[in-house]
């Protein structure tokens, strides 16, 4: 009786740990959502409302449909857009998407990696590299979801020399 | 190179009663007639209250809402898939909040009298940026958002306008 006891115990601690942990089943996968995402609609998690909060970036995860032809779309005259795909060779294809909008001396600096399975994509926009790397333990290569991030400074910094190294990307 | 007084309150809740807090409440209503420069503080926080309000409205809307408000401007948003107008979405909310931002910071620039920062000195520096006197009037006269935008190619905020029932401001994010 007393380990019977113990045992509801335990499951009542572990369902009270991980209420409220969110995740969502994708492309024969379960990604799991970091708590300060809400959901907007099913396949939709924005990054909690917090302006003040410096680090805030309006991220947000969407598991969504694939057009190839809106890789590579600007969004409009003030924005540079540069869109990398991975060298890898596995079922899942790896866009990266570094956006500069604005020419003044503090433009906005944005990222974007779009993980694409046949028809299917899950777009991580503005998304940090720890979020990202949890959002896809089960789902993707940790070692590409970081080189995504490894590579933002270096475009950001100059992206004519970068594209002058041999990074091994395709470049859009 | 600028330098704001700035006056870190004590555990006191009111700023009504005597002695150091009535010094607090004599800086508020001062700072409240503060007219410095483009903009008196007053009309800064409110434009900043409602450019809050609007970006959270926006960060919270789905795409297809999007679709919709963007259709009722005269926008076919047919060619956009859904991530795409997503991304509109965010980086425009990112636009306002770099305009929320100005608002503030022009404000906290441009006056004349030392800014108020309520709390203990521990969570003083969590309220840095929060502004009694102004921000407590602006609460109690918001301000009208209207934006428009501009879907001709990718879909961005054109203009934002402000208004109440005597005023019209509009701004390019």
């Amino acid at each position: 009786m007393k380990k019977l006891s113990c045992l509801l115990i335990t499951f009542v601690l572990f369902g009270c740990s991980t209420a409220g942990a969110q995740s969502y089943h994708y492309l024969d996968c379960q990604w799991f959502i970091p708590s300060n995402f809400v959901e907007i609609e099913p396949g939709l998690y924005r990054e909690k409302f917090e302006p003040d909060n410096p680090q805030w970036n309006m991220a947000s995860i969407f598991f969504t449909t694939f057009n190839p032809a809106t890789v590579t779309s600007s969004i409009s005259e003030s924005q540079e857009t540069l869109v990398l795909k991975h060298p890898v060779d596995t079922d899942i294809q790896y866009y990266s998407s570094y956006i500069r909008e604005g020419a003044t001396a503090d433009p906005l600096l944005v990222q974007e990696l779009l993980l694409v399975k046949d028809d299917k994509a899950v777009s991580l926009f503005g998304l940090t590299k720890a979020e990202s790397l949890a959002l896809t333990a089960n789902c993707a290569d940790p070692v590409t979801i970081s080189r995504h991030f490894d590579v933002f400074p270096q475009v950001v910094k100059d992206a004519e020399e970068f594209l002058a190294t041999e990074h091994g990307f395709t470049v859009l | 190179m600028d330098s704001v007084l700035v006056l870190v309150g004590g555990s006191a809740s009111s700023i009504f009663t005597a002695g150091r807090t009535s010094n607090k409440h004599d800086i508020a209503k001062r700072s409240v007639k503060d007219n410095s420069n483009y903009i008196d503080r007053v009309l800064a926080a409110r434009l900043r209250l409602a450019t809050l309000s609007e970006m959270e409205r926006l960060a919270s809307i789905t795409p297809a809402d999007f679709r919709s408000m963007l259709h009722m401007q005269g926008y076919d948003t047919a060619r956009y898939d859904d991530r795409q107008l997503n991304r509109y979405i965010s980086l425009e909310v990112l636009k306002l909040n770099k305009l929320a931002h100005q608002f503030l910071v022009g404000d906290f620039k441009n006056s004349q009298t030392p800014l108020i920062v309520s709390g203990t000195p521990a969570g003083s520096l969590g309220l840095a940026f929060k502004v009694l006197g102004p921000t407590v009037m602006a609460g109690f006269r918001p301000l009208g958002v209207s934006i428009w935008w501009d879907c001709s190619a990718g879909c961005k905020i054109d203009t934002v306008h402000f208004y109440d029932k005597s005023n019209v401001k509009v701004f390019k994010p």
